[in-house]
């Protein structure tokens, strides 16, 4: 990997304890860090928090930096365990939706290639803030906690046929949700392009 | 492997369906193919140029972050160990003397001089920046008082008397505790405005960024709050309640500046609330279609209202601080009628 005799006095600079060289290697990589943890994480506050922790660690370990070696290499390394550690850290508070998503989706396996991954979560999220209080806590709570249906009717002293009951109803509603919002999202979309084609489906639908 | 690949391309480019996700998940997850996924990891940094400008933080605001983490670092290894220094020449000369009272002396002598509370005031009518020592920032409203306390290495401890905005410094080891009259505020890192006025009907905490546990004294949690939310409690009736509010309404005050932006007389009052800490009495049925719309810097309350009065078809009247039978101090009170 090719670093310039630029960088290698500049790394010098803050092995001395340089804020000024600090500053420079921030603009010189800072972009690009973000951009990569960003595309990684999907998350802007996570992809700052890893800028962050790159360039504390830049800083803390600047002793142990190795001028005949790459730079890049040495906070690539350092990113790629943050980075990982974040994305199962992520993935574990956003398990239950998966679930869920697979559970509504794959039940009539029609539709369900056309909605990006993005989507599918903003629409979850949107539908089940939309469930009734209490019927969003049953489902909260198997789902999102966990919790076996009988733990659930002892906590909120109901039978454990009436949890299950909601449950079933919930994800009624999430699965007959979801393909409503994409229908009404296509119509939305045509309408935008072409009054015509919009007419046409609607003839087809009928 | 081709599927796989295929679908972390999707990833990478944002275009991914739930069954990318879940290969991609599952490669992230399996031990066995870290090898593998810090291959695909590093593929991805080489063709990264950083060039897409338009999804860019602010990296002046993340570099200021970063000084004050990296001075707040270096202050306390100096003075560690400066201090370490003289515990040995301490130690030295005493130890054969006072083997048995200096031991425990010595513990709490290190104790005290790590403790000095930091404490930053700002006087009626003046707004202040503040730095604290771990990197956090943010904005002293007037008449308001700030205490960080740093002896603990497990958390930051801060009481807010009065208004202030924080902006928090990252770090997961020592969460940010501030301390309210009746709540306290659990934070890991980020924006937010808390008001604490001993005098005011309410004590609240507006969150910008991130996210906020709110708990009570005894620490047990009331609720998390979501970016954009208010969490206000009012003391005469020991009642808190949650809301959606638009925060540069909570926020204007630090930059001096009062901006209406086709506002109805509700959302003006409340700006006007926040950035003058008073109440506003709106007693003006019918005015619902009327806007308020500019840009104030720094008026006085007056002047402020006085152009109101002009601009709209209402009259205001000042109504000064009192003291009600019950001990509270009432803010200054605004009320508005139809002229």
């Amino acid at each position: 990997m090719n670093h310039s005799n630029t960088e290698i006095t500049i790394l010098r600079q803050l092995k001395k304890g340089d804020v000024k060289a600090f500053d420079a290697l921030y603009s010189m990589y800072s972009s690009k860090l973000y951009s990569f943890a960003l595309k990684a994480l999907k998350s802007s506050s996570l992809a700052e928090e890893i800028l962050q922790e790159v360039f504390i660690k830049v800083w803390e370990k600047r002793y142990q930096i190795d001028t005949s070696r790459s730079f890049q290499s040495f906070i690539f390394t350092i990113s790629y365990n943050l980075i990982k550690d974040h994305y199962k850290k992520k993935l574990y508070a956003d398990k239950y939706l998966q679930e869920i998503a697979v559970e509504a989706l794959y039940s009539d396996n029609t539709k369900s290639n056309q909605l990006s991954y993005q989507q599918i979560i903003t629409r979850l999220n949107r539908i089940i803030t939309q469930l009734p209080e209490k019927r969003r806590n049953i489902f909260l709570m198997s789902k999102q906690q966990g919790l076996t249906n009988k733990e659930i009717a002892d906590h909120l002293t109901i039978t454990e046929q009436t949890v299950k009951n909601q449950l079933v109803i919930s994800l009624k509603f999430i699965r007959d949700h979801l393909n409503e919002e994409e229908f009404k999202d296509l119509l939305f979309f045509l309408f935008l392009h072409s009054n015509k084609e919009l007419t046409t489906l609607k003839n087809n639908r009928r | 492997m081709d599927r796989q690949n295929n679908s972390l391309d999707r990833y990478w480019a944002n275009k991914h369906s739930l069954e990318d996700k879940l290969e991609v998940d599952a490669l992230f997850s399996s031990k066995s193919k870290d090898h593998e996924l810090k291959q695909q990891l590093h593929q991805l940094w080489k063709n990264e140029d950083g060039s897409s400008r338009e999804q860019q933080p602010n990296h002046n605001r993340i570099l200021l972050k970063l000084h004050q983490r990296i001075h707040a670092s270096q202050q306390s290894t100096t003075r560690n160990r400066v201090l370490h220094f003289y515990y040995r020449i301490a130690a030295v000369l005493l130890l054969p003397l006072m083997i048995y009272t200096l031991w425990p002396k010595e513990q709490t002598q290190e104790q005290f001089a790590a403790a000095a509370p930091v404490e930053i005031t700002s006087p009626k009518g003046v707004k202040t920046k503040f730095y604290l020592p771990d990197g956090t920032s943010g904005w002293l409203n007037a008449e308001s008082k700030i205490v960080f306390h740093q002896n603990d290495p497990n958390k930051r401890l801060v009481n807010l008397t009065g208004e202030a905005f924080f902006d928090v410094a990252k770090n997961k080891e020592r969460p940010f505790i501030l301390h309210l009259s009746h709540f306290n505020i659990k934070v890991l890192g980020t924006r937010f405005d808390a008001s604490n006025y001993p005098y005011n009907e309410r004590e609240f905490v507006v969150l910008e960024e991130g996210a906020v546990q709110v708990l009570t004294k005894s620490n047990k949690e009331v609720s998390e709050l979501k970016p954009s939310q208010r969490f206000t409690y009012l003391k005469s009736s020991n009642k808190y309640h949650i809301e959606e509010v638009k925060v540069e309404n909570y926020t204007a005050w630090m930059n001096g500046v009062l901006t209406f932006n086709h506002d109805p007389l509700a959302d003006m009052a409340q700006k006007l609330e926040a950035y003058y800490n008073i109440d506003v009495e709106i007693h003006a049925k019918g005015l619902n279609d009327v806007l308020f719309f500019g840009t104030l810097k720094n008026e006085s309350l007056e002047n402020v209202l006085h152009f109101l009065e002009i601009t709209a078809p209402i009259k205001t009247k000042i109504i000064d601080r009192r003291n009600t039978t019950n001990g509270i101090y009432l803010k200054r009170k605004v009320v508005i009628s139809k002229k």
